[in-house]
């Protein structure tokens, strides 16, 4: 949903540091994405090329992966993984943090909220 | 002779580790912390729009401002129409225009504060931008969250956005008043509410006819 927000915040922090590293061009950027939050991997790598385009980072290969929703019970200590499913709603696809061992929805969320800009490659090239 | 050289340089890989949503997470507390100096209490109002946000701060406003100093900071895209409701209140106003953006974020909160005079406050309403969305994944610092619903927005509002319900205090479903002509029943959404959250307080208004106004003032913590 504010996928255009988080990808210029991305983006302005790769072009930032490979600037400062003395990059000629980023290589590489890998990101991880929780599965429990409004962001589309889709739609990310979309502004992301975007925002990279005339940039030293315009060539950079955009690797996102995604960080699975992971609860563990309150009351009953079972963890667990959840899926963005159709399950609940045909219309909505993150999943209620409801224990599936147990039931109860007094849960904790260990994992599924990241939105990470774990790291880049970039090629330094001596000048002359 | 000419000599061709492979067209490579040195290749680093860095480590960054930057998480976007964890920067706002930490803004976010440093807020809380800036608040609880000045023993102010912040309440962040989610809900879609027409939902009736400014309405229901306007009428808490108006109900508690004997007793307690309140401010508001009123979030919107572009215009000033809530900020100038409020104001003919006689509250305190702060308007944050986002521009382009679909949520208020801690950092706007930060600036905003900067702006009132927090000594001279108790009460501090926080009127996010109408969305049921993108709020929920940007905490503001707010003590309580409240999120406001209504009947004439149907029967799936609640079902369609669970994820706000999660990270939220007290649930209003506002314009009941109108329940019966929606052929919306409010025990129904009531019912969806605490199955993705028991643990938050559900009640009813209606602005229209300023029911259920005390009981959200006692929800959120104040007396009227």
């Amino acid at each position: 949903m504010h996928d255009l927000y988080i990808s210029r915040l991305i983006a302005q922090e790769v072009i930032k540091r490979a600037k400062r590293e003395g990059a000629s061009r980023v290589l590489e950027v890998r990101i991880k994405i929780g599965n429990f939050t409004h962001l589309n991997p889709e739609q990310l790598d979309f502004w992301l090329k975007e925002f990279f385009r005339n940039t030293l980072a315009q060539e950079a290969k955009i690797l996102i992966k995604k960080v699975p929703t992971i609860i563990l019970c309150r009351k009953c200590g079972y963890k667990s993984k959840l899926e963005n499913a159709d399950v609940y709603f045909p219309y909505f696809s993150l999943p209620f943090l409801q224990c599936p061992h147990c039931g109860s929805n007094n849960t904790e969320l260990v994992s599924g909220k990241e939105c990470l800009l774990e790291r880049i490659k970039i090629e330094k090239r001596d000048k002359g | 002779m000419k000599i061709v050289k492979p067209d490579e340089g040195e290749i680093l890989d860095i480590e960054l580790e930057k998480d976007f949503l964890e920067k706002n997470r930490k803004l976010a507390a440093e807020n809380r912390k800036a608040l609880d100096q000045f023993g102010i209490t912040a309440i962040d109002v989610m809900g879609s729009i027409g939902s009736g946000k400014t309405s229901l701060i306007g009428l808490l406003a108006s109900l508690l401002k004997k007793r307690y100093r309140i401010a508001v900071v009123a979030g919107d895209l572009t215009t000033t129409i809530d900020a100038e409701r409020i104001t003919r209140l006689g509250i305190e106003v702060v308007q944050v225009n986002t521009g382009k953006e679909c949520h208020l974020d801690a950092n706007l909160i930060k600036k905003a504060l900067s702006s009132l005079p927090l000594k001279d406050l108790d009460l501090v309403f926080i009127e996010n931008v109408g969305n049921l969305i993108c709020p929920a994944e940007f905490p503001l610092g707010a003590h309580k969250r409240v999120v406001i619903v209504s009947v004439t927005e149907g029967p799936w509002m609640v079902k369609k956005h669970p994820y706000i319900f999660h990270s939220a205090n007290v649930a209003v479903i506002n314009k009941i008043d109108l329940a019966e002509i929606m052929g919306v029943d409010p025990s129904r959404l009531v019912d969806d509410i605490k199955s993705i959250n028991s643990s938050v307080k559900t009640i009813l208004t209606s602005c229209r006819e300023e029911k259920g106004l005390k009981e959200v003032a006692q929800a959120i913590g104040f007396q009227v």
